[in-house]
């Protein structure tokens, strides 16, 4: 058990859905992941590329020696299912992606396929259910091989991928999404034009578990989490704050345009805003993680007459991300006009927040219950594939697995035991929501 | 003298008593915030440490206002972030009436995001400060008031230096010119003192811009 956190009463073997002979099965499939996938320093499986295909296969000839039915879509995102006594019902779907960051980590993503494998599993061994059952190995969730909003596999899914998505380079190759897409078998056609590869009404729920990507298990000694929404974003890459460059010495204050200063205003007013809102309990985080003078013109002693600086914010409330949008144009106005300098906010780059459903993660939380594993209940602030699901109205909810060095490294932590409490709570909640004749609401 | 007149001197002879009225005539003068030069400068808020002359420029302010406002054309006292707020502060308790702050600069969002306090919508709000120089603070401070709904009847400050262009229109207890006037009647200033004044107040974008400041709004 990582840290000093108390052990929980895990369900005993005889009543938990996942069995001995599952878990071995889980063991294998990770260390089949890493033994495929290990660069030396960690893992590495690129968006619509070679290894992540590879993994994928793996997953597919697993399901067919289960004798569960596969099959790809035309994003090459591969479908798993076991067939319901009800077909025509929507199914009960869970999944997650197989693509890494270049020296990743073993179980990001993978802990939330493999999980719904066992799931499926699980319920095929207990008859079969009345709902079907699927598991999305969804590709290219990462967005450190192109850059830029990631989540292709899904956005293919429900036809919201642009031309600039597709347009966008590989960090390494420098050839377009597009290209590496056409190269892994995807059919382009359906997809440039937009067109859904499925409709949400396919869906009766959607359930991810994937590791948490940061503290907040570890901290409150829990080992699994219930999403309750996913964090929305907006990305400045590049603000221009335009002032006037003048000579250090000779300049009295009052006559100075210091972009550099300026900006240091902003932000200080930009963090003190944060502040007041956490205290009315709004949902935010703020940062700008680059600032640059002009090296050309930079000096010791010159007045900076101009400085470019990132900004981003994250909220899981649209109206908190809106009105927190306003507030910084309006600081950028009035400090623009107190110090004689322009602030150009340049591209918005807009990635919607996700609420995930009361009713899924009521349906985890009384799953946890019964297999007596305790849990936290607490909001994502990193993106995920399941915010795409949600905001197209399809009940969703994720189970985070406590991981003690965050995500995207090598080192990520995830104690097996930890894993099964996660899965067990996954897979009983998409048994139950399986075998449930009533819709879900939102 | 009108009644107005003999307030305003007995106010400003109050700070050249209390040595607030500060002057520079050789070397560096003052600078404003506005960036405005100056070979005056009024340290008023330094009242507030002192009981009896504090008290003593209240009974003016109230009486004022009472003349100038009325007090029964306002429902709450606003006071400037921040050295306004003791005065806005000891005025609004004297008249029992509501207090209201209003904020230099917003925090967060919403109707109360520039004040501390709370009222009804369409409340008749007297906005008082400390000083003005070119009046573009107190601009900033109405701006405040009216986002969150108040209806700015007046502006009261204690003392204007009422010779910058684009002055917004306020009612001062006291001004420059009341000060200088009573410096020469009691012989508070010296003769380099007062010509400076003097110069300044005639033409201040003029006085400003050849000793280093900006000239203009
Ligand atoms: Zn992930």
């Amino acid at each position: 058990m990582a840290n000093d956190a108390p052990t929980f009463e895990a369900s005993s073997p005889s009543s938990a859905l996942l069995n001995a002979d599952l878990r071995n099965l889980a063991r294998d499939l990770f260390d089949r992941f890493r033994e495929m996938s290990f660069d030396g320093v960690g893992i590495s499986r690129e968006t619509y590329g070679l290894g992540e295909t590879q993994a994928i296969e793996i997953i597919e000839k697993l399901g067919q020696d289960h004798g569960l039915e596969t099959r790809w879509d035309a994003a090459r995102n591969l479908i798993v299912r076991l067939e319901g006594r009800d077909p025509a019902l929507p199914v009960v779907a869970s999944g997650s992606h197989l693509d890494s960051v270049p020296q990743g980590g073993n179980f990001d993503g993978a802990a939330g396929v493999i999980s719904s494998l066992l799931a499926l599993l699980a319920a095929n061994e207990k008859g079969q259910p009345l709902r079907s059952m699927e598991l999305t190995v969804l590709r290219g969730e990462e967005s450190a091989w192109y850059g830029g909003p990631c989540y292709f596999g899904s956005r293919a899914m429900f036809g919201l991928l642009t031309d600039s998505d597709l347009s966008s380079r590989h960090r390494v190759s420098g050839e377009t999404l597009e290209h590496h897409m056409a190269s892994c078998g995807v059919d382009l056609e359906p997809i440039k034009a937009a067109r859904p590869l499925v409709t949400p009404d396919h869906f009766h729920c959607w359930i991810e578990l994937h590791i948490e990507q940061g503290p907040v298990l570890i901290a409150r000694q829990k080992p699994v989490g219930l999403v309750t929404g996913i964090r929305g974003n907006v990305r400045h890459r590049r603000v221009t704050c335009q002032g006037e460059a003048a000579h250090s010495g000779a300049v009295p204050r009052w006559l100075r345009h210091d972009a550099v200063l300026a900006m240091s205003e902003l932000l200080m007013r930009i963090d003190e805003h944060w502040r007041i809102l956490l205290e009315w309990g709004e949902d935010l985080v703020v940062t700008s993680g680059i600032v640059e003078t002009n090296k050309d013109e930079h000096a010791v002693s010159r007045v900076p007459g101009e400085v470019t600086f990132a900004l981003e914010y994250r909220s899981q409330d649209t109206k908190t991300l809106e009105s927190f949008g306003n507030l910084i144009e309006n600081e950028c106005r009035q400090i623009g006009e107190r110090r004689g300098v322009t602030f150009d906010l340049g591209e918005k780059v807009y990635t919607e927040p996700a609420r995930m459903s009361e009713n899924v993660v009521s349906m985890l939380r009384k799953a946890a219950e019964t297999a007596g594993v305790p849990c936290e209940i607490m909001p994502s602030g990193a993106g995920h594939d399941s915010a795409i699901f949600a905001n197209q109205g399809i009940p969703s909810a994720m189970v985070f697995v406590r991981n003690d060095k965050g995500s995207h490294n090598p080192h990520e932590a995830m104690e097996m035991e930890d894993f099964f409490a996660g899965a067990e709570v996954m897979a009983r909640a998409l048994s139950h929501a399986a075998n449930d004749e009533g819709e879900i609401e939102a | 003298m009108s009644e107005k007149t003999s307030v305003a001197r007995e106010a400003a002879e109050l700070l050249l008593q209390e040595k607030v009225v500060y002057t520079r005539t050789g070397g560096d003068p003052f600078f404003f915030s506005s960036g405005w030069a100056s070979p005056v400068f009024i340290d008023i808020k330094r009242l507030i440490s002192r009981p009896e002359s504090r008290a003593r420029l209240l009974d003016l302010a109230l009486e004022r206002i009472e003349a100038d406002v009325g007090r029964t054309s306002f429902d709450q006292i606003a006071g400037c972030e921040l050295a306004g707020v003791p005065f806005a502060s000891m005025v609004a308790d004297r008249l029992s009436v509501p207090l209201v702050v209003a904020l230099k600069q917003a925090k967060g969002f919403g109707r109360f995001a520039q004040c501390e306090g709370d009222f009804e919508s369409g409340a008749r709000t007297l906005l008082i400060d400390d000083v003005t120089t070119d009046g573009r603070t107190k601009t900033t401070f109405k701006r405040a008031l009216e986002r969150a709904e108040a209806d700015v009847v007046g502006i009261f400050v204690l003392f204007a230096y009422n010779i910058f262009p684009g002055h917004a229109e306020t009612i001062a207890l006291t001004t420059l010119g009341d000060v200088i006037a009573v410096a020469e009647n009691i012989g508070a200033l010296d003769e380099t003192a007062r010509s400076a004044l003097e110069a300044y107040t005639e033409d201040a974008a003029t006085w400003s811009r050849k000793h280093g400041g900006i000239g203009k709004t």
